[in-house]
């Protein structure tokens, strides 16, 4: 018998070329199997991890799903980001598939020019994409049955809302008609016949007619005697003036069935019909300025002045010729709480006309968001003030130092508004109930709901105007265009209530900055004092404007066209102060930014030269002391 | 072994060669962080670009340069055949000399911490991401000094083991580029462009430093170590004999 012996160097050659076969094969395996994917997150906000929403709508899938993926494969042109962003869709499509228990079927297509696979992505409306000359496909279409979605590029920008998109198509494929959303409005929202014979019929508000087509619109009244979520899943709401404690209870269990409300209450309504006096006896009654909730708002712990609106400092709109109206909100990206919230997602500005301020006066279990609010610099005005320009408010008044909610998301499981049952039938059925012992009677008229049966949904804006035409949209030959994001916000908030339940208060996965919030603070500090040294300065040279235009009325005829010596002094007086308005400008300005360097070049220091200094003085310690120990021996 | 990595260890601390490097590093990544990688100027209190994305490119110079001493050291001055007369394996001698060198590198990363201090003074940041970024940022510096060591193995000179290893650590930084990517995508078939790009250390830190920590990249720098260490132990065995 024979033993062979292998030389050492040989052994170790063949023994490396196994290790890097393993290597080789252990990572291919991980990076081509699932299991490779599996990842521990470590973010705050979970952003690689599938969300709850997205999890449940996978789970209640009961119809097959198809996702046709087409992604361009073989090609060279492909962009790097594209091809890296493309694993990223790969690992996603998988995860949703292995999560929907067989329900999710993943097809993949490579359309090459002129193949089926390019047909089809064009039938899908998949759009190709022109990159290097070449048409290049990267895009989802989403079926089932019959209904039909689309995602026609995936973008590598939107990376964060991929699986919102992905989400919502699944859910909305999977629902086999349009959302009925009701309607219960005292504003003239789907427009009026001719009052008078000539006259003209009153139009619909444009937004009335965009919501038209994309739902199944229902105009309910303002008095329903039942509403059931199963039938109308969405109801919006919009300036319930005079509401009767019928109809609020009505809502109330509309609610404790786990229904949505999309309520537009507003303390002035600019857009409420006014009533005829003429007609006053004829049924020319218009309808109250003012909108409030009061029984209901008061069981979800949420506050609102119904006679007084939101003066904004910060947010004023400016009409021109020094027209700055307090009570107009212009709200900037700065009034959204959070950049990641879905309804309120990349908005620019929103129009608020005359709107309440919202409080969270008692927290009644409810999950309660504030998606917009006004600033800190808020003074309340009646309504009557509020419609004029009124340069001197803020000197006159102080501000709350408070800001108000303006759009308020509540979900949860509501309290009953109306625990003693229906309004008005309680007390006489209770009655009739006792005299005739009539145990039914009794049980009826409590038989409304006490608890939430499911958990319900709310969003309150404290506004109704902001749906208007002129308030949205600007009319030009190409059609209305927006002229904000107030179209956005309905219809954001429309497509969350009306889609999968499981995605209301999805936010995007945003990898988001993380701004300095020291350094915001100070500037939005400097940015009030300056606010308030300008408006002072700027009452000041009005004053003097004022006492020169009092010195030229109390000349004489003849002497107008020239300048008096008092004249002259106000004028060199009034560019004087202008001259030191501005120096004290500048010089606010370079206080700021000596402020910031300054902290800048603190953190600077400590950071980059303390521990380099502290390592290389203990590092010269140890080469002296052991030249010390060498030398002495 | 837990012997020669104490040995190893306070070898390092008792000359000033640690000191040097951590010094070095420690003012290379926050003098970058804080000039090209315009962290006051941007604000974000994230430290993915600001911060960490120069370290893969600091530890491709600096890890080989303290472990090109690993094996070279111990070949030329003859050491390693008093070593074989220990009684220990040459397996525990490659653990435990490289654990030695793995650990000044978490003291120099450790040392840091005014980084994540600056960040947590100036805004609000997310600290476990952050935490996550220091372990990509730990494991791509292991992996340099698992390549290091691997070709201290292999030859006598530390010169030639620096430049080696630096070369390979540059290579695999680089791959993970676009250009370098495009040139490539452009001379290989697409398979074989996606096998040589995976091998890239910027893809497996990438997610790492988003706060995601996947059993692939785990993968991918566990088995650079520990391929790197059995090639190793293979190849001064076989020296040996």
């Amino acid at each position: 018998m024979s033993t062979k012996v292998t030389h050492p160097n040989r052994r170790a050659i063949l023994g490396i070329i196994a290790v890097i076969l393993i290597v080789i094969f252990a990572n291919w395996l991980m990076s081509s199997t699932s299991l490779g994917n599996r990842n521990l997150d470590l973010t705050e906000d979970k952003r690689h991890t599938l969300t709850e929403g997205t999890k449940a709508i996978l789970s209640e899938l009961d119809t097959p799903v198809i996702i046709r993926y087409y992604a361009t494969r073989k090609s060279e042109m492909m962009p790097r980001q594209l091809k890296n962003y493309m694993r990223k869709v790969d690992d996603l499509l998988n995860r949703y598939r292995n999560l929907s228990k067989g329900q999710i079927i993943i097809e993949h297509l490579d359309p090459q020019p002129d193949t089926d696979a390019e047909d089809s992505a064009n039938l899908d409306g998949i759009s190709g994409q022109r990159i290097n000359d070449e048409n290049l496909y990267f895009g989802l279409s989403i079926s089932s049955l019959n209904q039909k979605s689309a995602i026609p590029y995936l973008d590598p920008n939107d990376e964060t809302m991929l699986e919102y998109h992905l989400s919502s198509a699944i859910a909305n494929v999977t629902s086999f008609k349009k959302t009925r959303v009701g309607l219960m409005t005292t504003l003239p929202m789907a427009g009026s016949p001719a009052q008078m014979p000539g006259q003209q019929p009153q139009q619909p508000w444009i937004m009335y007619q965009l919501l038209e087509q994309r739902y199944e619109l229902q105009n309910l009244g303002m008095t329903p005697a039942d509403l059931n979520p199963e039938d109308t899943p969405v109801i919006l709401l919009v300036h319930p003036a005079g509401i009767t404690p019928e109809t609020e209870y009505t809502l109330d269990q509309y609610l404790l069935k786990g229904g949505i409300i999309i309520a537009c209450i507003d303390p002035y309504a600019i857009t409420a019909p006014q009533g005829n006096p003429m007609m006053g006896a004829m049924g020319g009654g218009g309808v109250p300025k003012s909108s409030h909730l009061p029984t209901l708002l008061q069981a979800w712990g949420i506050g609102m002045d119904s006679t007084h609106v939101i003066a904004d400092g910060k947010y004023a709109s400016d009409f021109g010729e020094n027209r700055r109206m307090y009570a107009h909100l212009n709200l900037s990206q700065e009034a959204i709480t959070d950049k990641d919230e879905i309804t309120t997602r990349n908005f620019e500005s929103l129009y608020l006309p005359l709107a309440g301020g919202l409080t969270l006066n008692e927290n009644k279990g409810l999950n309660v968001e504030t998606l917009v609010k006004s600033s800190n610099e808020v003074i309340l005005v009646t309504a009557q003030s509020a419609g004029n320009p009124d340069p001197g408010l803020f000197t006159r008044s102080q501000p709350t130092g408070k800001s108000y909610g303006l759009l308020m998301r509540l979900q949860g499981s509501f309290p009953s508004a109306f625990p003693d049952g229906k309004p008005g039938n309680e007390q006489s059925a209770d009655t009739k109930a006792e005299a005739e012992g009539d145990k039914t009677l009794a049980e009826n008229a409590s038989s409304g709901l006490k608890k939430a049966e499911k958990p319900g949904t709310v969003y309150l804006i404290s506004d109704a105007d902001f749906l208007f035409d002129v308030a949205c949209f600007q009319s030009s030959p190409q059609g209305h265009i927006a002229v904000n994001n107030n179209a956005a916000l309905i219809e954001n908030i429309l497509d969350q209530c009306t889609g999968s339940k499981h995605l209301i208060g999805a936010r995007s996965r945003a990898a988001t900055m993380r701004p300095f919030t020291v350094v915001k603070e100070m500037e939005t500090q400097f940015a009030k004092e300056l606010r308030e040294d300008v408006e002072k300065a700027q009452q000041e040279m009005q004053d003097i404007v004022t006492q020169l235009q009092q010195l030229q009325s109390q000349k004489s005829q003849g002497k107008q066209l020239v300048l008096s010596p008092e004249q002259e002094l106000k004028i060199i007086e009034l560019q004087e102060k202008e001259i030191q308005l501005r120096r004290e400008l500048r010089d606010k300005q370079k206080s700021l930014r000596s402020r910031k360097d300054a902290l800048y070049a603190k953190i600077t220091r400590l950071t980059v030269a303390v521990t380099p200094a502290f390592v290389a003085l203990l590092g010269l310690a140890v080469w002296l002391i052991r030249r010390k120990t060498t030398r002495a021996l | 072994m837990f012997t020669i990595y104490q040995r190893e260890l306070k070898s390092y601390f008792t000359q000033p060669t640690a000191y040097a490097v951590i010094c070095i590093f420690l003012f290379m990544s926050l003098f970058l962080t804080f000039t090209l990688g315009s962290f006051i100027q941007i604000g974000d209190a994230n430290l993915e670009w600001s911060f960490f994305f120069w370290h893969p490119w600091i530890f491709m110079l600096l890890a080989p340069a303290l472990g090109m001493r690993l094996w070279s050291d111990e070949q030329r001055s003859g050491t390693i055949e008093l070593l074989g007369t220990f009684p220990t394996t040459i397996w525990s001698a490659i653990v435990g000399k490289y654990l030695a060198a793995a650990t000044v590198w978490l003291v120099a990363l450790l040392l840091t911490c005014p980084m994540v201090m600056a960040v947590n003074t100036l805004g609000d940041p997310d600290n476990l991401t952050i935490f996550s970024g220091y372990i990509g940022s730990y494991l791509v510096c292991c992996s340099f000094l698992a390549i290091t060591c691997l070709i201290s193995a292999f030859t006598r000179d530390q010169v030639s083991c620096l430049i080696i290893s630096c070369s390979i650590c540059v290579l695999l930084v680089i791959i993970g580029f676009r250009n370098i990517e495009t040139e490539i995508a452009r001379n290989f078939s697409s398979a074989t462009t996606d096998a040589i790009v995976s091998t890239s250390v910027l893809n497996h830190l990438q997610p790492l430093l988003r706060g995601s920590i996947r059993i692939q990249d785990l993968t991918y720098f566990g088995s650079i170590i520990a391929a790197c260490l059995v090639c190793t132990s293979a190849i001064l065995n076989a020296k040996r004999a």
